[in-house]
């Protein structure tokens, strides 16, 4: 059980929901953002974690929103990973998102809590970071737009009070060739060892990498280097834990790489 | 807006009943079916989402309810491992003995019963991908696979 009270805010609109967060704060209060809740109630329940109150996006419709409009796909931060694996005609991230923890879990676990929560793995931006995904984020200044690329630095980068609102990526970037590999220490429920993501247009590959590091990282326009050249070549220190040594982890890097370029036909030169 | 403090009054539909109840906003679905609804199907296994034994449907999927607020389920229909009475998985876990010391059943039961209802016809890696969400500590895997398999024909009997 959780043995601390927390209140429950349930929002109907981004407005609410930042009211929300900014009313708590000037009360003193520790407000969260709640998606999924599987993070937040696990922490809270181990005393990790101790909100005074939570504010559930899952009220507010653009967090819900899943599907195309205008040429983009809109990945609402509160839906399901369950939802955009079913629904979100986006093939890499349905065969990425598929992976995080366990089919029950997913069909709690929101996109949002993946990519903003605690653990550092974030899996489920991979697909966005290397197809040139967008966020929309919400705060004071009202709804803004950001390209991955910058907004996504080790984790997204939130301002005071912000929460994303969903994730987008172009229609077209979203039916590019793509591959992806995971290695796991054990069974198939488990943190990766090296997830790699990758999408092909035309000569450049992006690709985007969990578990590696002590977060995710995008290498785009590198695929197109020899895999043992990219693991020798790293841009971050490879992760060291009860899980890996860093040797091994760049070993499967590596192995990683070469399966995501076989499968896109990718030429290193 | 709603927000909900101290203690609150839930009006939750468990097993197509109304029941009131109340309870924190803190207090996970698992406490509140186990302690104030007396429904003690869903088991209190690692309560961290990692064995499946607490497994309840939402509105027909599978989740674990150590990890949903109670507040969270109102507006949604609750199935408990005593909502099953009488049907194929049930039957089929015991004609097959789909179970050994029986802490994981429950859990197993519904998740089986949702994969049945969602994926009529068998595929193995559809199976396994919704049957890794739930861990069974006798290792009982074989009798599990053979009622589940058992219990699709027997819902396709009926069905037909």
């Amino acid at each position: 059980m959780i043995a601390r009270d927390f209140d429950y805010i349930l929002p109907e609109s981004l407005e609410e929901a930042r009211d929300a967060w900014r009313e708590e704060k000037r009360a003193g209060k520790n407000p969260a953002y709640y998606g999924g809740g599987t993070e937040i109630v696990a922490l809270a329940r181990s005393d990790a974690f101790s909100p005074d109150c939570v504010i559930d996006l899952k009220g507010v419709p653009e967090c819900r929103a899943l599907g195309c409009f205008g040429g983009r796909l809109v990945f609402g931060a509160a839906c399901s990973l369950t939802d955009t694996v079913e629904r979100g005609g986006f093939p890499l991230l349905s065969a990425v998102a598929r992976t995080v923890a366990d089919k029950t879990v997913r069909n709690r676990l929101s996109l949002g809590g993946n990519v903003c929560g605690a653990l550092p793995y974030r899996e489920a931006v991979l697909p966005f970071l290397c197809a040139g995904g967008v966020a929309l984020v919400f705060g004071s200044e009202g709804l803004r737009e950001e390209a991955l690329e910058t907004a996504f630095d080790r984790r997204l980068k939130l301002g005071e009070g912000e929460f994303l609102v969903a994730l987008v990526v172009e229609e077209r970037a979203a039916s590019l060739p793509f591959a992806s590999s995971r290695k796991v220490r054990g069974g198939r429920v488990d943190y990766p060892l090296c997830h790699g993501a990758a999408v092909r247009d035309g000569e450049m590959v992006g690709i985007a990498l969990s578990g590696v590091f002590d977060y995710p990282v995008g290498l785009s326009a590198a695929a197109v280097t020899p895999p043992e050249k990219i693991a020798e070549s790293l841009p971050h220190r490879v992760k060291e834990d009860a899980l890996a040594g860093a040797e091994y982890r760049k070993a499967l890097l590596g192995q990683v790489l070469e399966e995501i370029l076989m499968s896109l036909e990718v030429v290193p030169s | 807006m709603k927000r909900l403090t101290g203690i609150v009054e839930l009006n939750l539909l468990v097993n197509g009943e109304r029941r009131g109840v109340y309870a924190r906003p803190s207090d996970t679905l698992l406490r509140v079916l186990r302690e104030k609804l007396d429904l003690t199907g869903a088991k209190a296994g690692c309560e961290n989402g990692d064995c499946g034994a607490c497994t309840v449907l939402f509105d027909g999927l599978p989740v674990k309810s150590c990890l949903l607020l109670a507040v969270e389920a109102e507006g949604h229909r609750i199935t408990t491992a005593e909502g099953l009475k009488d049907t194929p998985v049930q039957r089929a876990f015991l004609d097959f003995n789909g179970f050994q010391c029986g802490y994981c059943t429950a859990g197993f039961l519904l998740n089986a019963h949702s994969l049945v209802t969602a994926h009529p016809e068998p595929d193995e890696e559809t199976d396994r991908e919704w049957l890794e969400s739930n861990l069974c500590r006798c290792t009982g895997y074989e009798g599990i696979r053979k009622a589940m398999s058992a219990a699709r024909a027997l819902a396709a009997g009926e069905g037909g």
